[in-house]
């Protein structure tokens, strides 16, 4: 089973970084999921790819390891001990403005 | 695949759920404390996370008055209720919040009049409340009565002295004003004539009579929410615009006259321990739709309920005495078995009863079987038996019932059929069932409500059997038994409840508390370090408020509980009995004791201590005899004399006299000695 390009989206920081992620991950923002599953023609939906100039690298990879772990753990029945989700103090504030505007 | 995502996203309560990232960074920004040194991110933060991180530090107790300062510029609403640190220095730096629209000092009893003075420059404050702020005279009123944007305020319980409300004629703009507990009356009423535009007024525990209650119409034509409690008011004229009335423990003659052309508005009415007289004198209400009469009492012709059927949809009759005896149930009976359509009642609570004769209970069977009740979500019951054969109709006659608590008449249990066939209720999601019969219930709920979020238990014979199917519940977050002889080895099985968030199990006596602490680790261990936590609730564990509590209810939940976080998931389960008319009732007496002590004097030294612990009324600590006999005294002795420390008693002293220049407290109080 390997991914296709249709299975992924990009998502650009700031600095001009790109994550590479599955949709089914980045679904796990509602704003995201807006973007991609809207038929109103987001020139997102079709690239696949989302910029975000207003957040920096280390937020936007932090983001992407939460979509992956909400995905992971979310709703598993066989998972019994959650891990915790590591947020360091120093980018928590930043963080928690882009995860407004994210919806996740 | 959105709807599959969404699908996914609904049933959460079924396995793990993962908190969402704003919580966990919330989290992570207050458990680091780098807060204190990113002000500027702090002011790029919308104002709503501002306000919830500003709470949470406020009630895990790391704000102090330096660190204040840093939300400044982005907080629009402060609820600073019940927080006794709150000072003057405090609110110096409160003053500066150049956003803030609404500020809540209730009962933070260190608020003093001086302190006041540091809001004026809280330019567009519209909301104000220094209720039970018990340090708090017509002096400090003075000083925000310059504040134009005030539109609400709330001086309930307050030292002010009804000559002092007079003053707020001048704060036009006002549309709510609260003086409950202040004894005004007519005189006052005439002087706050310029609020024209008043909608609220709330002056329980005053001196109004009837005269004063018939200057109402013409001073303030738009008022819409109107207490009037514990006054001596029995008759009310005609209001066009109210909706809301609360007249609890007066005595009501007449209500509204009978000429107005125009039907009245009125959907709100709360009667709790009222004397009701001629009911059937009062007009039409074609909107009333909540009721409480609770704890009231009325005389002959209580059909009136019944005339008020087609619109109700609250009704509250725990407690009421009605001399014609039935409960005041005689009217809806009638207009339940008269045919016609379903009626629109959702709750009805017909909790208690000292002397429950049969009438009374016979007549309860006939309105919840009469097939008119199949609006009804929450429903409180005692000591109705319904007999086997009506109880198996009971999920046809209330399909809707979301909410049932039914207790057991005095020394008696409930019949087992009553127990399946509440089981089987469809869209049941909290139960609560007082007298249980036997441990038999425990797998009859088990089997068939499976839908149950809250299960409440209380009786003397359940014992440990009753847990294991409990324990097999995937749904339940609120657990209460009370009364059972359960053991320590009884209740492990309870940690299998992934969902569980709430276990209350004060009134089963043989449990310990090294096997509660047992039971906590079990869950911990089952749930992991980040899952859901549970509180445990026990005589032999200390109290302690836990921080998801904390969190939702704000700091208010330490002063004056209203309702905790779990009021919306079980209602009225425990020794207490019925929760809200309870709670009314000591609030209620509160009011009327101080209403005396005012009469009484200011002078007079009265704290109380409520059942909790916490300090509820302090009007004045000091007798001022006590304070000008500290003058000329050496500043640590005359204090110690008093026994109380010196920090504190310096503010103590920061009382102003009237027309004297204003000074920082602690040049005052060196001032005066």
């Amino acid at each position: 089973m390997g991914i296709t390009k249709a299975d992924t989206v990009k998502l650009i920081s700031a600095e001009g970084f790109e994550f590479v992620i599955h949709k089914e991950a980045a679904m796990i923002s509602n704003t995201l999921k807006n973007m991609l599953s809207s038929s109103g023609g987001f020139q997102e939906t079709e690239l696949g790819e989302v910029r975000f100039p207003e957040i920096s690298t280390p937020i936007l990879e932090k983001l992407c390891q939460f979509f992956y772990y909400k995905l992971r753990y979310t709703n598993s029945a066989a998972v019994k001990n959650v891990p915790e989700f590591k947020i360091e103090p120093e980018i928590a504030i930043e963080l928690l403005m882009a995860s407004n505007f994210l919806d996740c | 695949m959105a709807s599959m995502q969404e699908g996914m996203h609904a049933g959460v309560s079924n396995g793990t759920s993962v908190p969402s990232l704003i919580d966990l960074c919330i989290e992570a920004i207050l458990s680091g404390g780098l807060w204190k040194y990113q002000r500027r991110s702090l002011e790029r933060l919308p104002s709503p996370f501002v306000e919830r991180l500003f709470h949470r530090l406020l009630s895990s107790r790391q704000l102090s008055p330096p660190l204040l300062e840093l939300f400044q510029a982005c907080l629009e609403e402060v609820d600073l209720s019940g927080v006794s640190a709150v000072d003057a220095t405090w609110l110096a730096y409160v003053g500066a919040y150049t956003h803030l629209r609404s500020l809540n000092l209730a009962a933070c009893k260190n608020v003093t009049d001086a302190s006041l003075w540091h809001l004026l420059g809280l330019s567009s404050l519209e909301t104000l409340s220094l209720a039970r702020c018990s340090r708090v005279t017509f002096v400090g009123l003075r000083h925000i009565l310059p504040m134009t944007s005030l539109r609400s305020l709330d001086i309930s319980e307050t030292a002010v002295s009804p000559a002092g409300v007079n003053q707020l004629g001048v704060r036009t703009a006002l549309t709510e004003l609260r003086v409950g507990g202040i004894a005004i009356d007519g005189t006052t009423l005439q002087r706050l004539q310029p609020l024209s535009h008043l909608r609220l007024l709330h002056a329980w525990g005053s001196a109004l009579t009837d005269s004063a209650a018939a200057l109402l119409p013409t001073l303030f034509p738009c008022l819409e929410s109107l207490s009037l409690a514990w006054t001596d008011v029995t008759r009310l004229p005609t209001l066009p615009a109210l909706t809301s009335l609360d007249m609890s423990q007066c005595t009501v003659e007449t209500l509204f006259e009978r000429s107005s052309a125009v039907p009245s508005p009125l959907k709100e009415l709360t009667l709790f321990g009222a004397t009701v007289n001629a009911a059937a004198e009062w007009p039409a209400l074609p909107h009333l739709a909540r009721l409480d009469l609770a704890g009231g009492r009325a005389r002959p012709d209580f059909f009136f309920c019944g005339r008020y059927a087609a619109s109700l949809t609250s009704l509250d009759l725990s407690n009421t005495i009605a001399e014609d005896g039935g409960g005041g149930l005689w009217g809806l009976v009638a207009a339940a078995q008269s045919g016609g359509a379903v009626l629109p009642l959702r709750r009805l609570k017909l909790v208690g009863g000292k002397s429950l004769d049969e009438e009374e209970l016979s007549l309860r069977g006939d309105l919840l079987l009469s097939g008119k009740m199949a609006n009804l979500e929450e429903l409180a019951v005692t000591g109705w038996d319904a007999g086997d054969r009506d109880w198996a109709r009971l999920p046809a006659v209330l399909p809707r019932l979301t909410s049932l608590d039914l207790r057991a008449a005095p020394e008696h249990d409930l019949p087992m059929a009553a127990i399946g066939a509440l089981a089987v209720l469809p869209s049941l999601v909290s139960l609560s069932i007082s007298g249980v019969p036997s441990d038999d219930c425990g797998t009859e709920i088990a089997k068939h409500a499976q839908g149950l979020r809250s299960l409440a238990l209380r009786g003397d014979s359940i014992s440990d059997s009753a847990l294991e199917p409990i324990s097999s519940m995937p749904r339940v977050r609120s657990l209460a038994i009370s009364g059972g002889v359960l053991t320590d080895a009884g209740v492990a099985p309870l940690a299998k409840m992934d969902a569980l968030q709430r276990l209350d199990l004060r009134g089963c006596w043989l449990l310990t508390s090294s096997g509660l602490k047992e039971l906590r680790k079990r869950f911990k261990d089952r749930r992991g370090p980040s899952g859901l936590s549970v509180k445990i609730e026990h005589e032999s564990l200390p109290f302690a408020p836990d921080k998801g509590d904390a969190a939702n209810d704000g700091p208010a939940s330490k002063g004056n509980r209203k309702s905790g976080g779990s009021s919306n998931v079980w209602f009225g389960v425990g020794p207490g009995g019925s929760r809200s008319p309870g709670q009314f009732r000591k609030a209620g007496k509160g009011k009327g004791e101080q209403r005396q002590s005012a009469d009484k004097g200011r002078a007079e030294t009265s704290s109380r201590r409520d059942s909790r612990g916490s300090s509820v009324d302090e009007r004045v600590r000091y007798k001022r005899d006590d304070l000008v006999g500290l003058q000329g005294r050496r500043l640590g002795e005359g204090w110690k004399a008093l026994g109380v420390r010196t920090r504190r008693h310096e503010k103590e002293l920061a009382l102003p006299v009237p027309g004297a220049p204003f000074l920082p407290y602690g040049l005052t109080a060196l001032a005066s000695i």
